[in-house]
């Protein structure tokens, strides 16, 4: 039907016409998938990778997390709102005590700043709940629990035993599990042999590889309001980016905002800041020090300090007075997404 | 006949043909996340493209109809703006200053510029 000679003269239009077809016709290269787990929205965008396999992945990410929060949820039923009630608990499961000695590292790299043995005093504040009421405490219930010093140093672990003889002592890893979950998911992925996938965990993300040859690209929610972006910015292979806000959870009584993000030091919520934007080069735990290391930078009282302390070049914070302070670096990556002159942008 | 047109003019064509449509295709495509927006007197007011009405602002009537918006009455002199008749495409408008109205065609599909938002 089809002339010999004209399909030997012109094989190589016709593969063009073919290719030409074939592309036009593809699916695109992304696939993504969004899904809540205990109340965080989990969203994954895989570039150039099979289907199914990423379906594997994104139910091995799900499965772990979901156990995550069956250990570690601060009011829900869980391990460690059973050690909370009676400051004694037998584990089976290593892992657990795993996360923790991780969590402790955390609380001592920051000199508290992120503490997770604070859960009394976040129940105190009423943000141990679905549905936050809010409650303002009486100073000396703050100064009862501040006083015993809670910290994760004071747990007695054994073979397969946790204590403490601290009664003030609670556990709540809230300001760790976005980002521990993020590290996981990168570990799935690593078995699994995914190469290039964007997870974003709650409002922190965390970019493995890169899609065809350009970065992943992300943009950072403005925390005066959630309809409009503050910035954008490129994240390389590897790095992960976090943000600690006052609009996340917080309570509106008397016409002054009170957060959850309750500084460990004085017991009261954060007011200096509105939020805290910390990106993590390339590095082991990159998931949960992006999470972990904007605590210490929301409640700290010089910047500067900060970002020898925690070795830390790249961070910025917000306030409501719409001002932000950025490290002179970090600067240098991030895109304004807002009219000129709305925020004053000072760098440190 | 046959003289003038040889069998790869034939594939010519078809190439031609089938790069033409797509072409077309996708440059008529509209994003499914697109809306039309109405700026009128300083207010502006969206309403989706697959609906079918007739918007009656203080000058202008508009009709939406079909994925395609046109101006259908107007009180300005000149009446530019029905003749431009529908619309159908993103980021294509029609002004009528003296009624100081602004139809356009948007798209809230924020994925374009970025992957992903951290918050």
């Amino acid at each position: 039907m089809f002339p010999k000679k004209l399909l030997k003269n012109y094989s190589s239009i016709l593969v063009i016409l073919l290719i030409f077809l074939v592309n036009s016709c593809a699916k695109s290269d992304f696939y993504e998938h969004k899904a809540l787990v205990y109340g965080t929205v989990l969203e994954f965008k895989f570039y150039k990778t099979d289907a199914e396999l990423s379906d594997k992945a994104i139910k091995q990410v799900i499965n772990r997390l979901n156990t995550i929060n069956k250990q570690f949820h601060p009011w829900k039923e869980s391990e460690i709102s059973k050690f909370n009630k009676n400051h004694q608990l037998k584990y089976t499961d290593d892992s657990f005590i795993k996360i923790l000695s991780k969590a402790k590292y955390y609380e001592n790299f920051t000199h508290s700043l992120f503490n997770p043995s604070i859960g009394k005093l976040i129940n105190l504040w009423g943000f141990h709940a679905d549905t936050i009421i809010g409650n303002i405490p009486s100073e000396n219930k703050v100064n009862i629990i501040l006083n015993s010093k809670p910290s994760l140093n004071q747990l007695l672990i054994t073979k397969n035993t946790i204590t403490t003889k601290n009664k003030e002592l609670e556990i709540d890893l809230g300001g760790m599990i976005k980002g521990l979950s993020l590290d996981i998911a990168n570990e799935i992925y690593e078995e699994l042999g995914i190469d290039n996938v964007l997870t974003n965990f709650g409002g922190n993300i965390l970019a493995r590889g890169k899609p065809n040859n350009r970065y992943w690209e992300i943009a950072i929610q403005n925390p005066l309001d959630n309809k409009l972006l503050l910035a954008k910015l490129k994240l390389e292979p590897g790095m992960a980016i976090g943000t600690s806000g006052d609009y996340e959870k917080y309570f509106l009584k008397n016409g002054s905002r009170f957060s959850h993000l309750i500084n460990p030091i004085n017991g009261y919520p954060i007011k200096k800041y509105s939020s805290a934007t910390v990106l993590i080069t390339p590095q082991e735990d990159a998931g949960i020090k992006s999470d972990v290391l904007s605590k210490p930078v929301i409640f700290s009282n010089d910047l500067n300090k900060t970002r020898d302390d925690l070795n830390l070049d790249y961070f910025f914070v917000t306030t409501r007075e719409k001002k932000i302070l950025i490290s002179e670096s970090f600067l240098n990556k991030v895109e304004w997404l807002f009219e000129k002159d709305e925020f004053d942008v000072q760098t440190f | 006949m046959f003289k003038l047109f040889k069998p790869g003019d034939l594939v010519v064509f078809i190439i031609c043909f089938f790069s033409i449509i797509l072409i077309f295709i996708n440059f008529y495509r509209v994003p499914s996340g697109s809306f039309i927006s109405i700026e009128n007197n300083n207010q502006t007011k969206e309403y989706s493209l697959s609906s079918k009405s007739v918007i009656e602002l203080e000058g202008i009537t508009i009709e939406i109809n079909s994925g395609r918006v046109r101006v259908v009455k107007s009180s300005c002199k000149n009446q530019y703006c029905i003749m431009q008749g529908w619309i159908s495409k993103l980021n294509q408008s029609i002004l009528c200053l003296p009624n100081l109205t602004k139809i356009t065609i948007k798209s809230n599909d924020n994925n374009i510029t970025h992957d992903s938002t951290a918050y």
